[in-house]
């Protein structure tokens, strides 16, 4: 072969995987996602007057994304689809937020790009958690005692937002303790059930759920009680018991609709909110009708009158996604989500061990599960309950706890993928071994 | 904190005659939505395709590594028609045993209840065993007391449960736990005895030996497989060779009239072993026939040439077999003999460590590879 047709050959090699490097699904997903993200800033930093704010998010935004979505998996294997989904919500809500702030004299938006770093962080924390700790036995207890003392923590000294006295002051920050004991929950429920040690777990339960009730949270006792039930199927499969744990929640629904009125109001509101739609109904009606006026498109970003809808920032942000992209881009954002359960769940399915498969379960189902019980309230599919739409929804604490929730798949996926080396290491080693001749072998 | 912070960001301000109309950004702001639309549409359809790429990989990955998170099997001694005997369950890590088949060991015996044991993987330690309440069973002869002393398996342990009796046999990590005792009378041919010191020396030699030729049996067959590959990849080029003579004989045959075309051949030699080339040689010990070093009469079988080759030949007499009570005419010998190496993966405790090591110093080197 002639000199020019072997550089021809290797300038088409060069090539080929040149293309192919720029095919794989991460660098593909992760290219829109950041186009994405700098146009829309971009777009929004044109909207009134100049300020640059927006020109940083437009840079800003896309590189953090990058770089927690392609740098950190460097320094462990973690699952990079699961962190490009969590880092586009997070983006997301940061857009809308700062969409909203405009003209509002508000920065929650700059203050949830603060919150989003810190998410990262509070990841990472628990990624390390996951993959590093060998002996749980003696932390979970300490956990346990902990997550118990900070769930309590309100009744003595929190202050009452929305009807909930579930928000304590520290430094001048308000935190929501029951959002950083789910975390606490869930490693506590997963080793406890996979030790196949019932009272420890069932304790606790029981515990945080009356603290909750206490403290009105209704939409957070909600969900540690789904969660619970789900992981106690998925440990036992013992499904006469985990019937009758629905069976006492429905049991428990009515009851409280028989006892409260307040229950009976949020039920009557959301079966028909148009005859209390100058009072009780308000924010449902304006919800509605945001979402009704975005119509299939939306009205375009900045545009529309989101803050006419009561807490539009936390609860009933997806009417405002719907209102300014359409109904269309928020059914493509509920399949963002549907994507991460799926993925949450072949991450749990593929664990080698029932404590990691049960810890991985339980962080998606209660993500899941949040995001059906807010976005089934914001279409009115069921009761709006005061939950925060996962990695989207205004809120430190949510946020911190949400991209907690994803450190404990991530950590979970980074086993796996140890495991799976493992294997291949093994397998490796016996085809080498038995290629090698036998003199060498030794 | 954060409200510091962004009052000192909100101070920043840019000239105002930057700004655009309201009207022009409401056109812009209008036209958008398609763009944000069609990102988003593709960002979904993105994700999903790697999710589902994501998956089909795993599947293949299964394939590939069958034995991928079993640390071993169960081989069933004593069932019934369900299950029959010197039949192998893969045992996971973690999981349970019992009736029901949603169990990771379905057992469907009389006496085994629907979930009748739960069972772990220690390290170090062996297959712990616990059994449900209300339920029992019994590991070597010992029965399940209390969750306070748990019983562990061993390899080549017995499991009694229900009517069932299961003998585990460890992939990998069995130096840790060790074997299983040896039963009353197992090898020595006589009940009641304890091994005498030479015999006991004996049976170490025979694992070994086993183990050595187990080894010699996957290095021949891997060579068998590559000389198969060869061979393929050759018919493949002769195959593409012969359609091009093909081709050249039409275009002839279109040139000259009535002049017949020699029809190509097709050489099936290639797939005979050549004239004098035995078979991949095998290690001095095996081509000795170690069954005659034994006192057990050479079978064809045993030999590379002859018969089946897929087990290594048994280290131990026929006696030795019918004293041990578990061979039948169903049932393969390799599958119950704990003393042998396993069929898929054995690894041995320094090359577990050695791979594991490999993997630890690949990620915490920065991820290369990946």
């Amino acid at each position: 072969m002639s000199r020019r047709s072997q550089a021809r050959a290797e300038a088409r090699r060069a090539a080929q995987s040149a293309r192919r490097q720029r095919r794989r699904p991460d660098r593909m997903l992760l290219s829109a996602i950041m186009l994405f993200f700098f146009t829309a800033f971009l777009l929004v930093s044109f909207n009134g007057e100049l300020e640059w704010e927006g020109f940083a998010l437009a840079v800003i935004v896309p590189v953090l994304i990058r770089l927690s979505t392609m740098w950190l998996p460097r320094f462990f294997p973690a699952d990079k689809l699961l962190l490009a989904i969590a880092n586009f919500l997070c983006a997301l809500g940061v857009l809308i937020l700062y969409t909203t702030d405009r003209g509002a004299g508000t920065s929650r938006g700059i203050q949830q790009a603060i919150y989003y770093g810190a998410g990262i962080i509070a990841m990472l924390a628990c990624i390390f958690v996951v993959r590093y700790v060998r002996r749980w036995g003696f932390l979970i207890k300490v956990i346990m005692l902990g997550a118990a003392a900070l769930l309590a923590l309100p009744l003595a000294i929190g202050t009452e937002q929305n009807g909930a006295t579930n928000w304590i002051n520290i430094g001048g920050t308000s935190v929501q303790p029951s959002e950083l004991v789910k975390l606490a929950l869930l490693l506590i429920l997963s080793w406890y059930m996979s030790r196949r040690r019932f009272l420890p777990w069932f304790a606790f339960a029981v515990f945080s759920l009356l603290v909750l009730m206490l403290q009105q949270d209704l939409g957070t006792a909600l969900i540690y009680y789904a969660t619970t039930l789900f992981l106690f199927y998925a440990s036992t499969g013992n499904l006469p018991l985990t019937g009758l744990g629905l069976v006492g929640a429905g049991g428990a629904a009515a009851l409280g609709y028989a006892m409260f009125a307040h229950v009976k109001k949020r039920v009557a509101i959301w079966r028909n909110p148009w005859i209390y739609y100058e009072t009780s109904g308000y924010q449902i009606v304006q919800m509605l009708m945001a979402i009704a006026s975005g119509g299939l498109f939306g009205v375009g970003l900045g545009l529309g009158a989101p803050r006419v809808i009561p807490v539009y920032f936390t609860d009933c942000i997806f009417a405002v996604i719907c209102e300014q992209f359409g109904v269309i881009f928020g059914a493509l954002v509920l399949a963002m989500y549907v994507i991460l359960i799926l993925r949450g769940v072949s991450i749990a399915s593929a664990a080698r061990s029932s404590f990691h498969a049960l810890l991985a379960m339980g962080a998606t189902v209660m993500l899941g599960i949040q995001t059906f019980i807010i976005i089934g309230g914001v279409l009115k599919l069921i009761p709006l309950t005061g939950v925060t739409m996962p990695f989207v929804s205004y809120g430190g604490t949510s946020l911190v706890s949400c991209m907690g929730l994803i450190g404990l798949i991530q950590g979970v996926a980074s086993v796996n993928q140890d495991d799976l080396a493992y294997d291949y290491e093994i397998s490796h080693t016996l085809q080498e071994e038995a290629m090698m001749p036998e003199a060498d072998r030794e | 904190m954060p409200s510091e912070i962004t009052d000192f960001l909100s101070s920043i301000t840019l000239p105002s005659d930057l700004a655009v109309p309201a009207e022009i950004y409401e056109l812009i702001a209008q036209a958008a939505r398609y763009w944000f639309l069609l990102l988003m549409a593709i960002i979904v359809w993105r994700s999903f395709r790697w999710y589902r790429r994501d998956r089909r990989q795993a599947k293949k990955r299964l394939k590939l590594l069958p034995d991928a998170g079993f640390v071993g099997e169960m081989v069933v001694i004593e069932g019934n028609e369900a299950l029959k005997r010197g039949q192998a369950l893969p045992v996971p890590r973690e999981g349970t045993l019992g009736t029901l088949r949603t169990n990771d060991l379905c057992v469907p015996v009389e006496g085994v209840a629907r979930r009748h044991l739960w069972f772990r993987f220690d390290e170090g330690e062996g297959l712990r065993i616990e059994p449900m309440r209300g339920q029992t069973a019994s590991v070597d002869g010992e029965p399940f007391k209390s969750r306070r002393e748990p019983l562990y398996m061993a390899h080549g342990s017995r499991l009694y449960v229900g009517k069932a009796q299961l003998r585990l046999r460890l992939f990998a990590g069995f130096e840790g736990t060790g074997y299983a005792p040896r039963r009353d009378g197992e090898g020595s041919g006589s009940e009641g005895q304890a091994q005498p010191p030479e015999q006991a020396q004996a049976a170490a030699m025979t694992q070994q030996q086993a183990m050595q030729q187990w080894m010699a049996q996957q290095q021949y067959m891997m060579q068998q497989q590559l000389w198969q590959q060869q061979a393929y990849q050759q018919w493949l080029m002769q195959q593409a060779a012969l359609q091009q003579a093909a081709g050249r004989n039409g275009q002839a045959e279109e040139g000259a009239d009535g002049e017949e075309a020699e029809p190509p051949v097709r050489d099936d030699s290639i797939f005979m072993r050549p004239a004098g080339e035995r078979a991949p040689a095998l290690p001095q010990e095996m081509e000795a026939e170690p069954d005659e070093a034994e006192g057990v009469e050479p079978s064809d079988e045993s030999s590379p040439e002859g018969g089946d080759w897929p087990y290594a030949p048994s280290p131990h007499s026929d006696a030795e077999w019918e004293d041990l009570a578990y061979f039948g005419d169903e049932m393969d010998e390799d599958l119950t003999d704990a003393a042998a190496p396993p069929r898929s993966a054995y690894v041995g405790h320094d090359e577990a460590e050695r791979a594991k090591r490999k993997v630890w110093d690949r990620y915490f080197g920065g991820g290369r590879g990946r």
